[in-house]
């Protein structure tokens, strides 16, 4: 079904308006987003596989494409316009796009409302209103879709494609989370920027991708909202299509000072209500960046399940740990059946001393059979629905081997969520990059690691 | 501190919640002893008395309320020392009302910018703000949502089978009076704020021992 958004999201043209022969440059870094899929380095980047056109009646071509003196000399169809030209000349540049029947528009050009000038912005919208055209902005990023190769901002760079929406109202946290992603291995279906809204605003994107089949979990930075009802209606249609839905907003202790004259009033700032609302929509409010990605990425990457949880360590302390965590979000930590026990046994794989419960402490010495024979066993229990996998890093320990049979444990059992806590840094990283990369979501703390299993299984106190 | 909104006569009050069949415990108002006298025998002791106006708020903190009263010379004494109180407000008179026993609640609402008609539930009573102890919900509220207001706020356990403490309250009483607050708030554009603080509920009933309605 063709929905308005498709231009702005799936585009198979893109023109470049504002191109610019300045490597240091907006317009530069646009043009070559879309045909290097990147600035900085990144494996996942790659060429625009639909039209790039750019324009720039001042130059030939630039980095080997030919540039056009108006979008309207450009012979094909353009499904979506990139405007990087100064504000004031963003108006009839548009005009033009509607006039070449460009479906959507990007305005990556600062210089309205956040500066004062309302008019100026609400001209843009008339225009494109006008013309038939959605348009995203001004004053952002712009949007990337890493599966259809598309970086069509000014983002540095390319992360990972997946399952995750990223929708910001800031642009250059977005540009700071791509970086961080190649690192934290975030899946990313979309990560879209919206700048001033001058028309397409968080709920337009929210029911977009809660009908894309690529996306599972949405992702939401807010600094404030205009459509209170319109957004929870959207977020009620996403979650209703499965889609997890997490949300942060920025500005949480801000505005609270007012004078109030009832006790409601007082109890009931703005946040508190965006907070209840958005709990009432079925959204889970999230406090920290770090939070809403980390979850994000378990929603998009893992199954839900059931409640009955094992925790698998070769730990004590981390062990320990990680249940008081479950019991604080309400995730529930399973009793290990008898039956089950001897199976372990019967591996000949397990420490004389290995803890026969859960969190089944595999002992120190444990290296990558023993866990996997472990997890093999466990998640072969029906009454067993997922699994805290905790590494610490200690002598005998193969922290990659550790991750590859996490990994073909997760093939084995693809019903039942796996996440990880390999905890370390310098000599963990190849581990935690192939869990990551692998789609195990591996978190640096069992806290974080008990809250995405708490996602995962419907916990009560989430 | 009532910086751009009104606040609603008692008599106006009483009316407005009447046509949601939110039930206000019985009061009368009153200026003098003698009135005074001839209402005294539609209540059954204790009385409460209270001062009441456009200038009245923090009844509790300023001692503009009498509580325990159980005669008419009692009443006498009272309202010589709650004027004395009330000194330089705007003042309407004194309400009469049967003291209730039970369970403190809050339930509030509101008019948000960005969502609308919010109705807030919680614990109620002087302590309200200081606990914080308070779920919300945008309006319209189904019966679920008053149910799961309940279920997030610590005043939960007095709605268990057991109660808590001696203490129980009715659910069903007080979902209605959420579901009603909500049908308030969405037809009643003109009521910007409004507190029903406390709310006292036990296993029979739930009742509004103060309104405070802000339009």
């Amino acid at each position: 079904m063709k929905r308005s958004l498709d231009a702005l999201l799936e585009p198979k043209s893109v023109a470049v308006i504002g191109a610019s022969r300045e490597p240091r440059s907006v317009g530069y870094g646009v043009l070559q987003g879309l045909l290097k899929g990147c600035v900085m380095p990144s494996k996942y980047a790659k060429r625009f596989p639909g039209k790039v056109y750019a324009v720039n009646p001042n130059a030939k071509t630039i980095q080997g494409v030919k540039c056009h003196a108006s979008v309207k000399d450009i012979a094909g169809d353009v499904d979506l316009a990139v405007i990087c030209v100064p504000a004031k000349i963003v108006p009839p540049v548009l005009r033009e796009c509607a006039e070449k029947r460009v479906k959507a528009a990007v305005v990556v050009s600062a210089g309205f409302a956040e500066v004062g000038d309302a008019e100026l912005q609400e001209e843009l919208a008339t225009i494109a209103k006008k013309g038939g055209m959605r348009l995203l902005g001004p004053n952002c990023l712009g949007v990337i879709r890493p599966s259809k190769s598309l970086n069509a901002s000014f983002g540095l760079s390319m992360p990972r494609a997946g399952g995750a929406a990223f929708i910001t109202q800031s642009g250059a946290l977005a540009d700071s989370v791509i970086d961080w992603a190649l690192e934290e291995m975030y899946p990313f279906s979309a990560i879209v920027s919206l700048g001033n809204q001058a028309d397409v605003d968080e709920a337009d994107l929210v029911e977009w991708f809660a009908g894309d089949g690529e996306t599972k979990a949405i992702a939401l930075y807010l600094e404030g909202v205009k459509d209170g009802k319109k957004l929870m209606a959207a977020v009620r249609k996403a979650v209703a299509a499965g889609k997890t839905v997490l949300v942060l907003k920025g500005g949480r202790l801000s505005g609270g000072a007012k004078a109030v004259s009832s006790h409601t009033g007082a109890l009931a700032g703005s946040y508190a209500v965006f907070e209840a609302a958005m709990r009432q929509s079925g959204a889970v409010v999230t406090y920290g960046l770090a939070d809403l990605l980390g979850l994000a990425q378990a929603a998009s990457e893992q199954p839900k399940a059931g409640n009955s949880v094992v925790v698998v360590t070769n730990g004590g302390g981390a062990g320990v740990l990680c249940t008081d965590y479950c019991e604080e979000f309400g995730v529930n930590l399973v009793k290990i059946r008898e039956a089950t026990l001897r199976k372990l046994d019967a591996t000949k794989l397990m420490h004389p001393a290995y803890s026969r419960r859960n969190p089944l402490d595999l002992i120190g010495d444990a290296g990558a059979k023993r866990y996997e024979a472990a997890l093999d066993v466990l998640l072969a229990d029906d009454a067993i629905k997922a699994a805290i996998v905790i590494q610490t890093l200690q002598t005998m320990t193969e922290s990659e081997g550790d991750a590859r049979a996490v990994l073909r444990i997760r093939k084995k059992y693809p019903k039942k969520p796996v996440i990880c806590v390999f905890m370390g840094g310098k000599y963990s990283k190849a581990a935690m990059q192939l869990l990551g990369e692998n789609g195990v979501p591996n978190y640096d703390d069992p806290r974080k690691a008990a809250k995405a299993m708490a996602l995962l299984v419907g916990a009560q106190r989430f | 501190m009532l910086p751009e909104y009104e606040l609603l006569s008692y008599e106006d009050s009483r009316q407005l919640a009447a046509k949601y069949g939110l039930p206000l415990v019985k009061g009368r108002r009153f200026r003098t002893l003698d009135e005074a006298k001839k209402i005294i025998h539609e209540f059954k002791p204790p009385f409460v008395l209270k001062v009441i106006g456009p200038g009245v708020m923090h009844k509790t903190e300023k001692r503009l309320i009498a509580l325990n009263l159980e005669s008419l010379d009692e009443i006498s004494v009272a309202m010589d020392k709650l004027m004395r109180n009330a000194k330089g407000m705007n003042v309407d008179g004194f309400l009469m009302q049967e003291q209730k026993a039970g369970v403190e609640l809050i339930i509030g609402g509101k008019r948000d910018t960005a969502f609308g008609a919010v109705v807030l539930f919680g614990s109620g009573g002087i302590m309200a703000e200081l606990y914080g102890d308070v779920a919300m919900r945008v309006a319209p509220l189904s019966r679920k949502d008053a149910l799961d207001m309940i279920s997030e706020t610590k005043a939960r356990a007095f709605f268990t089978e057991r109660g808590f403490r001696g203490r129980r309250a009715d659910e069903e009483h007080v979902i209605k009076l959420l579901m009603e607050t909500s049908r308030l708030m969405l037809n009643e554009q003109r009521v910007m704020e409004l507190d029903f603080n406390p709310v006292i509920a036990d296993s029979r009933e739930a009742v509004i021992v103060d309104a405070r309605i802000l339009v």
